[in-house]
């Protein structure tokens, strides 16, 4: 906490109760995520629960030491975010059913398995729209570079749903989708406005969100100040390379940036870890090793948030849909193993240094505090001052509540 | 006694004792000896009623405190045996019926998490204890089925009347108190638990019932005005029209007028030719007489390619044919020729019995269904397309408002397993294995209607009869529905998928008539399309009496008025090289709404086709001197319609400065990028 927020929120404090209910103060501290989703399924035991006793064929070639969260065994290429571990919440016993990429990431992003008639909606478009703001200019739920399947809106309206930025901002002059105006577009879009106001307004539902979007487009892209939240080469050059100058660093610096002009949730969608072959060379070797990328900027995040103050009211998760087999397969990589798997969070509303559950010696299962997909979904909304009471309605108006009842958040981490 | 009887069959010797004390002090029960007693009429009913047996009590998956009842009491001999077995018995206790924990917990003389639900003189209670009393059989007396129920309004209460047959022939009884009542729409009218119904509002609600394994519904009205300012002069009605305006009438609601030719011929080009009309065909149009026009302009559009290649599209969606690219394995492009089959369905004139008989009736790797493997996905595809019913529900759980169980899912699925060898050569059907128990599932036709498939039939012909004929007209009534939904842009039944009691057409008698007539035509597409756009229906405005206010306008959700809806993405890129008369070489606008927004100003599509050489706005430029006529072309090119007195005043003078051509480009993307071209009104 810094000086400045510190007297905001301490001057803030005694009058709250008064003014508002907790509910209340957590909305309106509008409070935000960033999800950085590693497709493809990361292996646990070489990242964040590492097995340093278990025999090679399970601890593999990877070395794991002990982070700064004791306990918490975390691989020697994640040097930095082994010492941030005391700041963080780690989950180390996340288990499911679901085997299959799509079913498993649909378990985690959504918190709950498929169903054949229902698609439910990811944690991004609940809590991006939670307090939903039809006057808000800025895209609520953002995607870089864009959303998984089950990230999006499932049963809600497809206005819920992610605004993706299409490339990805490591890349040399990056640009968003179809931000940057052509040129000479003064005239047309004056003559645009005129046209829709002769018109004489919206017939139908449909026609003004169409209006309320082409309002947003207007502002987020005429305005070369605002079109610059997107725009990572604003940052200066040395923070540039403290996250890293690859796909996830610029993303995460993106997704602050993001986040700091009022988006309520950005999903990074950091793809290639569905490693089933040689796994070492897989996550430490290619340009950038995923491993470094992920030190690097997940790192470099939390030391940016927490510099700017926004620690209080940001979320971080670094998840996935499944954990990699303990034992290495004949091409010494490791395939998909649903029954554990790891998460690590930190930021608003979260505890600092706390480890969640613990797996068996070969990192096969949960044998303490096991933690469902669901049980997560409910902690990160629960974190984030979410309203977890509602009920979301689908398209023939059944509700559905944003939590179910076999939902449990882990209370022990919650702040 | 014959209850006392039946209790020696299913107790152990103390519940004989127990029957028989229990029959000396209640003459109530003993009175009754004939009457024939089933815990699925006289015992479920209660738990479904009192609540017991809800989603969120004891019907869940994994029960409620160690007690679990099916959902809605859907599977009494499963509720049974929890009552009366489980725990070795302990939950009845058969020599003191109050002591028994099924009775004491709902009293709540013992902590009960669902509060308390009884009261000790409610009847519903009395039956229970009664029934411990009477040592808690499954049957007793007489052995009787339940054939249906009946369900009638009247007098503003909804009566509940079910058929019991035996040996003895048939009775009836008054169940209205023991039957589970809800209403589609509570803000019309909402039944109470003795039938009674409370009006709320203006509008329709159809009340349902279930009783055992029935379901029956029928509608309540409540107009929302007395009077219906029909003109006279109406003779000429065609029957949709005729049934739709007697609707209106039922409801008490004005209909819209019908909207101005030129927004109708837009629509009319829109949905059977897939884009806007060209000024030339504009001018067409209103060279013919005024009562004609529509009708020739329709039979027009339904024999162009153009109408092939639209509802080709369509007819592809309907059957769920992947996209290309949706289906690629490993950079292979599938089900090619399935796409080029679809792809001339409409064009080749094949009715959609055909079309479903082909789907479901020939071999080969290109069947539409064939890409899913699990004979239950094979099933849910055949439900949903065929027949607009979603049938998953049932995979999981019996659904109290289905029509069908688990086990008919499951029976129903085993006729989609794979053909597999024969001994001796060839092939022979399939057979569906009970995933997780192994036991092999015999299969069964959905109980939908009484009609038994001819003998001699294979696996393939029987589906392809069951969804043509067997089905009781659904076959009809689904793609009716779809037809009406893509040409006034509302199903009459909401999401077409998922046909069922609980979602009946906003107009069933208009959707009943269009399914007779489809069906009567031999499931002619272009027929049913013909009379759905020359219809009032279709015609009618989509202006809202008040632009401030458009939301909770009764006159759309009953189809008294048009809605305006925006144009797909593709549907909106083709449209600007309609008007253009250019190829763009750019993909269409993406779904996402802002993400479409920021296309359309920023990508350069619309710029793209006006620079084009030869484009249509170029043409205006190059031939048409005159600046006022040349807002009139623009307007005619690309709304359709002339500009109105305040938008030439306003508009002329921009094409009046000194680059009008440049201007003329600023304008004509204004009005392609504007509220109203992305709009179909």
């Amino acid at each position: 906490m810094n000086r400045r927020n510190f007297l905001t929120t301490m001057g803030a404090l005694p009058f709250l109760p008064r003014l508002v209910s907790g509910a209340e103060f957590l909305k309106q501290s509008k409070r935000s995520l960033i999800l950085i989703w590693l497709d493809g399924g990361m292996s646990h035991i070489d990242t964040f629960d590492g097995k340093p006793e278990a025999p090679l064929d399970i601890r593999g070639d990877l070395v794991c030491r002990e982070s700064s969260l004791e306990g918490a065994f975390v691989s020697e290429h994640l040097p930095r975010i082994s010492a941030m571990m005391k700041d963080c919440v780690l989950v180390r016993s996340v288990t499911s059913p679901e085997g299959n990429h799509d079913r498993a990431s649909c378990h985690v992003l959504t918190g709950r398995r498929p169903n054949p008639v229902l698609n439910y909606p990811s944690i991004g478009a609940i809590f991006g729209h939670e307090a939903e703001d039809t006057s808000a200019q800025v895209p609520p739920f953002v995607a870089i570079p864009d959303a998984h399947y089950y990230a999006r809106q499932g049963f809600m309206p497809i206005t819920r749903g992610p605004f993706e930025i299409g490339g990805s901002p490591g890349v040399k002059d990056f640009r968003v989708n179809n931000l940057n105006p052509p040129s000479q577009l003064d005239r047309a879009m004056k003559l645009l406005k005129t046209v829709d106001a002769l018109d004489g307004g919206p017939r139908s539902e449909s026609e003004r969100g169409r209006d309320r979007f082409l309002d947003q487009a207007r502002f987020l892209s005429l305005d070369p100040e605002v079109r610059s939240m997107f725009d990572v080469n604003r940052e200066t050059v040395e923070l540039r390379a403290r996250y890293g100058r690859h796909f996830l660093g610029q993303s995460c610096l993106l997704a602050r940036r993001l986040v700091e002009g009022g988006v309520r949730t950005a999903f990074i969608r950091y793809k290639g870890w569905d490693d089933h072959r040689g796994i070492k060379d897989a996550l430490t070797f290619g340009y950038p090793p995923k491993l470094t990328a992920l030190d690097q900027a997940v790192s470099a995040l939390h030391e940016d948030l927490e510099r700017r103050g926004m620690l209080e009211r940001t979320m971080v998760m670094v998840a996935t849909e499944f954990g990699r087999t303990p034992r290495l397969n004949p091409a010494a990589g490791r395939d998909h193993w649903s029954r554990a798997s790891s998460s690590l969070l930190f930021g608003a509303g979260l505890k600092k240094g706390v480890l969640v559950g613990k797996t068996d010696a070969r990192g096969e299962a949960p044998v303490e505090r096991p933690v469902t997909p669901g049980d997560l979904f409910y902690t990160v909304l629960a974190a984030l001052g979410a309203d977890v009471e509602t009920k979301m309605h689908t398209e023939t108006g059944r509700p559905i509540p944003v939590v179910e009842e076999s939902m449990t958040p882990i209370r022990e981490a919650l702040a | 006694m014959g209850r006392i009887g039946q209790v020696s069959r299913i107790g152990p010797m103390i519940s004989r004792v127990a029957a028989l004390v229990c029959a000396a002090f209640a003459p109530g029960v003993t009175a009754q000896a004939a009457v024939p007693f089933h815990f699925a009429h006289e015992i479920s009913p209660i738990l479904a009623k009192a609540g017991c047996a809800a989603a969120e009590c004891h019907g869940t998956a994994t029960g409620q405190g160690g007690f679990k009842l099916s959902l809605f009491s859907g599977d009494p001999r499963e509720d049974y045996e929890a009552i009366r077995n489980e725990l070795d018995g302990r939950r009845v206790d058969l020599l003191q019926p109050e002591e028994s924990l099924f009775l004491r917990k709902p009293l709540r003389k013992l902590k009960h998490g669902g509060g308390r639900v009884f009261k000790e003189d409610d009847p519903f209670y009395r039956t229970l204890r009664d029934w411990i009393a009477a040592g808690a059989p499954y049957e007793a007396g007489p052995r009787e089925e339940l054939g249906g129920i009946d369900l009638t309004i009247a007098d503003g209460r909804a009566r509940v009347v079910a058929r019991f047959t035996s040996d003895a022939g048939t009775r009836t009884r008054d169940v209205t108190e023991l039957s589970l009542l809800s209403s589609t729409a509570e803000d019309v009218a909402k039944p109470r638990d003795d039938g009674g119904i409370e009006l709320a509002g203006p509008g329709e609600a159809w009340i349902l019932a279930r009783f055992g394994k029935f379901n029956a519904r029928a509608p309540i009205v409540q107009p929302f005005a007395k009077v219906n300012p029909e003109k006279p002069g109406e003779s000429e009605l065609s029957p949709l029209d005729a049934a739709w305006l007697s609707r209106m009438k039922e409801l008490g609601l004005a209909p819209a007028v019908a909207a101005r030719p030129h927004t109708l011929l837009r629509r009319l080009y829109f949905d059977l030719a897939g884009r806007p009309p060209s000024p030339f065909e504009t001018r067409a149009f209103f060279d013919l007489p005024e009562a004609t026009r529509v009708a020739a302009t329709v039979d027009r559009l339904l024999a162009s390619e153009e109408f092939n290649e639209v509802f080709g599209a369509h007819v592809a969606r309907w059957f769920e044919v992947p996209e290309p690219g949706m289906d690629d394995r490993n950079g292979v492009g599938r089900n090619t020729e399935l796409r080029r089959f679809f792809r001339t369905t409409v064009k080749n004139g094949l009715s959609l019995t055909e079309i479903a008989e082909r789907v479901l009736t020939e071999r080969g790797p290109d069947q539409a269904w064939r890409h899913l493997s699990d004979p239950r996905d094979r099933a849910e595809y055949f439900g949903r397309t065929m027949l607009g019913m979603s049938i998953a529900c049932a995979r999981c759980h019996n659904h109290p408002l289905d029509r069908w169980r688990r086990e008919e899912h499951l029976q129903f699925s085993a006729y989609f397993a794979d053909p597999r060898p024969a001994p001796g050569g060839g092939m022979m059907a399939g057979r569906f294995f009970l995933p997780g128990e192994g036991r092999p599932i015999e299969p069964a036709l959905l109980p939908i209607s009484a009609k038994r498939p001819p003998a001699g039939l294979s696996f393939e012909k029987e589906t392809a009869w069951f969804a043509l004929e067997g089905s009781g007209g659904q076959f009809a009534r689904n793609f009716a529905n779809r037809v009406f939904g893509v040409l006034v842009g509302k199903p009459l039944v909401a999401s077409p998928d998922d046909h069922r009691l609980s979602n009946p057409a906003v107009h069933e008698t208009v959707l009943d008539l269009l399914a007779k007539e489809f069906q009567a035509e031999g499931a002619d597409l272009r027929q049913l399309v013909r009379t759905i756009a020359v219809s009032r229906v279709y015609a009618l405005s989509s202006e809202p009496p008040d632009r401030g206010n458009l939301k909770g306008d009764p006159a759309l959700a009953y189809l008294a008025r048009r809605e305006a809806r925006p144009l797909a993405p593709a549907q909106f890129k083709r449209a600007v090289e309609s008007v253009l008369g250019v190829e763009i070489d750019r993909p269409a606008p993406p779904e996402s709404p802002l993400a479409r927004q920021l296309y359309v100003m920023n990508s350069g599509l619309i710029q793209a086709g006006l620079e084009a050489p030869g484009n249509q706005v170029e043409a205006i430029f190059d031939f048409q001197p005159d600046p006022a006529e040349q807002l009139q072309e623009l307007f005619r090119l690309i709304l359709t319609r002339p500009p109105t007195e305040r938008e030439a005043k306003a508009l002329l003078p921009t094409l009046k400065g000194d680059d009008a051509r440049a201007a003329g480009r600023d304008l004509a993307f204004a009005l392609l990028a504007g509220r109203e071209f992305g709009s179909l009104r």
